[in-house]
């Protein structure tokens, strides 16, 4: 499963963008809630002054595009597992969710051999680049 | 609505299939084929027009997953 932070990558263009284009292409499964993270950066970037208005929109656009191809998993789905680690560890949802299933480099991910970094879980199904 | 996709195959492999009718369901499995067949295909041609978009800025490494991490963390 795609995490946020791959697709994200791709659509900002971050350094080593093409690696992360490689895996969406690979894989093409990713959450729901990955894309309003994904959108969520396109706008923190337009606050900042970082992304003209025009560029936010295109860059929406791509994200959009691109989640016509991607299979959608939905998080409803997810939703029992993580509210159990949400109560082992006091969080909240929004953190759990991607704590227990999209880990994105808080620190103790492990890389795989094809360059992939799996999750807290220990679930080699996610992927994400640091 | 739907519509049928027909395609040749050898005989011998035609009577390979029909021994397995019991035992796969080949309609089902076909169309998920098809299906996922299709949507990786796009999504190539969508990677590959991003791809083909020149960026004025490349992002340093850490900068998305920074602004991921807050944004999960201010929650």
């Amino acid at each position: 499963m795609l995490d946020a932070s791959i697709i994200a990558k791709l659509i900002m263009r971050e350094e080593d963008y093409r690696r992360a284009a490689e895996q969406i292409e690979a894989h093409g499964e990713t959450m729901d809630l990955a894309l309003i993270e994904v959108s969520n950066v396109i706008l923190k970037y337009y606050k900042r002054g970082e992304l003209s208005l025009q560029e936010a929109r295109e860059r929406f656009k791509e994200l959009q595009e691109l989640s016509k191809t991607l299979k959608i998993l939905r998080s409803r789905e997810f939703l029992e597992q993580a509210f159990e680690t949400a109560l082992e560890r006091s969080d909240d949802l929004r953190l759990s969710i991607p704590r227990r299933f999209r880990y994105v480099n808080h620190g103790g991910c492990q890389t795989g051999g094809r360059g992939e970094a799996y999750g807290e879980a220990g679930n080699p199904n996610l992927t994400s680049i640091s | 609505m739907s519509e049928v996709i027909s395609f040749k195959v050898s005989r011998e492999l035609k009577k390979r299939v029909e021994k397995l009718k019991g035992i796969i369901d080949w309609p089902s499995e076909l169309r998920v084929f098809v299906e996922e067949r299709v949507m990786a295909a796009e999504r190539s041609l969508v990677i590959q027009k991003i791809l083909e978009r020149a960026p004025e800025k490349i992002l340093p490494a850490g900068s998305v997953v920074k602004a991921i991490r807050e944004e999960r963390e201010s929650a």
